[in-house]
């Protein structure tokens, strides 16, 4: 007379492997073109006579006037105002910057003048514009303050004309 | 944290004795859980880039944010930007997010164009049962990178899977 008890005791314990899921995503992004400008005509005072001192002011249209008329005379060269092309991207907004510099008399002798600038592009003067993926014109008038008895010469000096998108 | 572990008890007792009787009992358990699933809910959009005459970056990261390295976004038209958003429900179990290495865009005037995004990043918005993923990525862009619409609708796999 025999008894046998059979006991399985069977503790399983695993990881539920359910089949993996996916989803696909559209990725987009538009590379827009870098901003370039290039330099047309320089910005020519013209003659002046230093008389008793005063502003000369060349517009962005190339006009000369004085704040002292003691000062005009007939010129040796055009007078001319700046002129760059500005390519922006269409409908992007840009901003120009333009410092103040000083013109150095180009013989050594005569104290510097300075010189502030104007400018216009696309009709807008503040220092802002926007972009038409095209070459948009750049204009440049300044305003140079001749001190009274200023030593005659050749006086010049050069400025960098920044555009940045905004 | 919430783990699954998927459990069969099974208790047999046998009672075999040399008379005829014999009993036999039996316990058992199981949970079954749904199939882990993903859905996408927004595409990734790097949006407006302007690019340089050197190679740059663009980050952008899975809260939506954009840093350029080398090249310039532009603030006046950020174009559309928008990490990849998916939603994928889980049931409360930990799965794991598989990304790829990179993925390729062309250019749609010009399909010789191409741009490389990689550094694929991911940050979960966790629920009980379903997370909202966002991912984000890099796009790197050459130097003097042509100018216009670059994508890829053959889309990039996001998969999930339980760990």
């Amino acid at each position: 007379m025999k008894k046998i008890t059979f006991i399985l005791l069977a503790l399983i314990s695993g990881t539920a492997f359910a089949q993996d899921a996916s989803a696909t995503a559209t990725v987009n992004a538009e590379i827009v073109t870098p901003i370039e400008i290039t330099e047309g005509t320089d910005l020519n005072f013209g003659s002046i006579v230093a008389a008793g001192g005063g502003n000369v002011r060349v517009n962005t249209a190339g006009t000369r006037t004085f704040s002292n008329n003691d000062m005009d005379v007939a010129t040796a060269t055009t007078i001319s105002a700046a002129s760059f092309n500005v390519t922006a991207a269409d409908q992007y907004s840009y901003s120009i910057s333009i410092p103040s510099i000083v013109l150095t008399d180009v013989a050594g002798d005569g104290a510097d003048m300075p010189v502030s600038f104007t400018h216009l592009v696309n009709g807008q003067s503040d220092g802002n514009a926007t972009g038409s993926g095209i070459a948009q014109e750049l204009l440049v008038g300044g305003l140079l303050t001749v001190a009274s008895g200023q030593t005659e010469g050749v006086y010049d000096g050069e400025v960098t004309v920044t555009v940045a998108y905004e | 944290m919430r783990n699954y572990i998927f459990i069969l008890l099974s208790l047999i007792v046998f009672s075999v004795s040399a008379q005829n009787s014999a009993s036999a009992s039996v316990n058992s358990r199981a949970t079954i859980i749904d199939p882990i699933q993903i859905d996408k809910t927004v595409d990734l959009d790097f949006g407006n880039v302007i690019s340089a005459y050197n190679p740059g970056q663009v980050i952008l990261s899975p809260d939506g944010s954009r840093v350029a390295y080398g090249v310039q976004i532009s603030n006046s038209i950020p174009g559309t930007v928008n990490p990849a958003e998916a939603i994928v429900t889980h049931g409360n179990n930990n799965y794991s997010i598989t990304l790829p290495e990179q993925f390729t865009l062309y250019n749609q005037e010009n399909p010789n164009q191409v741009l490389i995004i990689d550094q694929f990043t991911v940050q979960p918005q966790e629920g009980s049962v379903m997370d909202i993923i966002k991912i984000g990525g890099t796009l790197n862009l050459e130097a003097n990178q042509t100018s216009g619409f670059y994508t890829n609708s053959s889309g990039f796999n996001v998969t999930v899977s339980y760990n």
